[in-house]
Formats: C-alpha cells, sequence, structure tokens
C-alpha cells in the first residue's frame, strides 16, 4: 500500500534508527571526560580554598597593623593638655637621640656585647609601653598606668645614652688602635 | 504495556536522573545505554560521518551530566537530550560553513506523486535521508522526523519561514526521487 512520505516517516521514526554506534568506545570517551571534569572541578575548589585563605590572612593582617597603628597613635594628649606636652617632650628627645644610634648595626656587630643586651631592654621597654596604652584604652585614666608609660620614656632615654656612650667608646678605642697600627 | 509497568518504568527513569545530578557513574552509563543509538542515529542523518556522530554523541552526553541541573525535569529527558544532540549536530554543519540561508539552485521536476510504499525498507530511506544535501537534508529532519515547526526552524538555522518551507518541498522531491531510482535499481 502506499502513504505519503510525511506518513512513512512518522509511523516508521524509530525504525529508521537503523545504524548501530560503537557504543563502548563512546562511553569510554565519555567516562574519561567527566571523571577529568570531576577532577578539574576538584582543583577549582582547591583553587578557591586558597585564594581565600590567602584573602583572610592578608585581612587579619591589615586589621592587625591597622590596630596597631591605632594604638601607637594614641596620645597623651588626649587624657589631659599637659601630660601631652610632657610626652611630646620625651619622644622629641628619644628622636634627637635615636638619630646618633643604629640599632641594626648593634644587634648585629659582635664588637658590641653589652649593647645587645641594651637593645633588648629597648624591645622590653616597647612591650611595656603598648600593655599600659592598651590599659588606658580600655579601662580609662590611671595616675599609675601614666607613671609607667613616663617611667618607659625615661628609662628608654637612659638607655640611649648608655648605647650612645658604649658606642663612642668602642669606636674611640679603636680608632686608637688604628692609630698605633699606622 | 500497561499502566502500572508504564509507571514503574517512569520512577526508575527518575530515578537514574536524580542518580546522575549526584554523578553517580552507573546511573550515567545506564542514561548512555537507554539513549545512544537513538541518538547516535539523529547525529548520523544530520552530520553523515561516523566520525562528527560519534564527536556528537559524546559531546552531548558531556553536557547533559554537566549541566543536568539546568533540567527542570519539565518536558521529557529522551527530548532534552535529543534537543542538545541537533544543536550539537547544527554546529557541527555551520563549521563545515554549510550557509541555510541561500536557496539550493537544483532544479527538479515536480513529482507527481508524494507517496511511498508503506513496506519500504527504512534502512533504504535512513541511506536515502543522508544522501540528501545539507540545508534539505537539515530541514528535512528538523520538520519530518524531529517534529519542528517551519518557524522554530527559521529561529534555530536564521532563515525565514519560507525558506524552510522551500527547502523542506525541495528535500521531500529529492528524497522521492533518490527513494524511487534506489527501488528501480532493486
Amino acid at each position: 500500500m502506499k502513504i505519503k512520505i510525511e506518513n512513512y516517516l512518522r509511523n516508521k521514526r524509530d525504525q529508521l534508527d537503523v545504524e548501530e554506534p560503537d557504543s563502548a568506545m563512546l562511553w569510554e570517551g565519555i567516562r574519561k571526560d567527566i571523571l577529568l571534569e570531576k577532577k578539574s572541578h576538584q582543583i577549582n575548589l582547591w583553587k578557591i580554598a586558597a585564594i581565600f585563605l590567602v584573602i583572610f590572612t592578608l585581612s587579619y593582617i591589615v586589621y592587625n597593623e591597622v590596630g596597631k597603628e591605632k594604638e601607637r597613635e594614641f596620645t597623651l594628649s588626649q587624657i589631659n593638655k599637659s601630660l601631652g606636652e610632657r610626652e611630646e617632650e620625651y619622644k622629641k628627645m628619644i628622636s634627637l637621640k635615636m638619630q646618633d644610634v643604629n640599632i641594626q648595626e648593634l644587634t648585629t656587630n659582635s664588637e658590641y656585647d653589652i649593647l645587645p643586651i641594651l637593645v633588648n631592654e629597648l624591645n622590653e621597654l616597647d612591650t611595656i609601653y603598648a600593655g599600659a596604652i592598651s590599659d588606658l584604652k580600655q579601662h580609662g585614666y590611671l595616675e599609675q598606668i601614666v607613671d609607667i608609660i613616663f617611667d618607659t620614656y625615661e628609662k628608654r632615654m637612659r638607655i640611649l645614652e648608655q648605647i650612645i656612650m658604649e658606642t663612642q667608646k668602642i669606636e674611640k678605642y679603636e680608632n686608637r688602635e688604628q692609630q698605633i697600627s699606622i | 504495556m500497561t499502566s502500572k509497568y508504564m509507571g514503574v518504568q517512569n520512577e526508575i527513569h527518575k530515578d537514574l536522573i536524580n542518580r546522575c545530578r549526584k554523578d553517580d557513574i552507573k546511573a550515567q552509563y545506564h542514561i548512555y545505554k537507554l539513549y545512544s543509538k537513538g541518538l547516535y542515529n539523529i547525529a548520523m542523518r544530520f552530520v553523515k560521518n561516523k566520525m562528527d556522530a560519534d564527536e556528537v554523541v559524546q559531546d552531548t552526553f558531556i553536557a547533559a551530566f554537566s549541566k543536568i541541573s539546568e533540567y527542570e525535569g519539565k518536558g521529557a529527558f529522551g527530548q532534552w537530550l535529543k534537543r542538545i544532540t541537533i544543536n550539537n549536530s547544527i554546529s557541527v554543519l555551520r563549521n563545515r560553513k554549510v550557509i541555510f540561508n541561500d536557496i539550493d539552485e537544483i532544479n527538479l521536476a515536480s513529482e507527481d506523486s508524494e507517496e511511498i510504499d508503506e513496506n519500504l525498507d527504512p534502512e533504504i530511506v535512513h541511506n536515502a535521508i543522508k544522501e540528501l544535501p545539507d540545508k534539505a537534508r537539515t530541514i528535512l529532519n528538523l520538520y519530518a522526523l524531529e517534529g519542528y515547526k517551519h518557524r522554530e526552524i527559521s529561529k534555530i538555522l536564521g532563515i525565514t519561514e519560507s525558506t524552510s518551507k522551500t527547502q523542506y518541498k525541495r528535500a521531500k522531491q529529492i528524497l522521492l526521487s533518490k527513494l524511487k531510482s534506489l527501488i528501480y535499481e532493486n
């Protein structure tokens, strides 16, 4: 019996699928690709985790530095004017004395065997100072804490003077040694 | 087939798709076994050669499994796979620089009858379809075999509806002519 070609194609649609694919070969290709995609997906997750970690670490560092910076910014003038002036005076003197000292040189040069101890003391004073500032922020004005702060300035001055004296002594000694050898 | 049997079949099918969503490789293999032959034949009728058809089928399943979250479960899963296969096949043809919007310069005498023997071997028809020119074959596949409307074909191929209709008519004429000569040879 004759039928319209459209009807034939519609009626026999499924029977037109006469070709057999190489099923195993095709599946192997698909499977490999799926596994590869899974791996790259896992790698991407690791990348995201790593990026997150870097961002977190950087944020933590920045946050901490900002915090420290704020601590450093705190001055006694925020409590009262006269305390601020006194502190400013100390800072100026310390800054002048610091110009005469090369701390890095002192800590690395073995010639100055007493000086590293003095430098360590300066570092300890820094810690005491930071602790006192933090206490002031937390509890407000307390005379004892302010005294500790000025005490650190005083001690810092004395240590710096000692360091300068020691280095001058060593320089004089080295100059004399040089003159003798000439 | 009873409706009870169909219900079980649908449940198994749903379960397979859900497992595919969880990247279950066994379920993916079952889905592949269910649809690969049908999709391979669709691809063959579009792209004509085995190598390209293999690639189309592989790309179809890879895309389907990786984008299975996009399948919302509204239409039949097989239809969704079929659409991906057809899109991939058309991409292959486009890469071959087949341009769909011009009209073939083939002049054929209009066939008196558009009828064929209903007992004609489907393999002969399948092979005759593969021998059609690219544009005519694509439109015949889309319209007569995959059930697309001329409006949809015009959107997919970027042609006008009337070009789609003309190309389809031409495809039918060439196919009838080829089938008659094949039957005559046999």
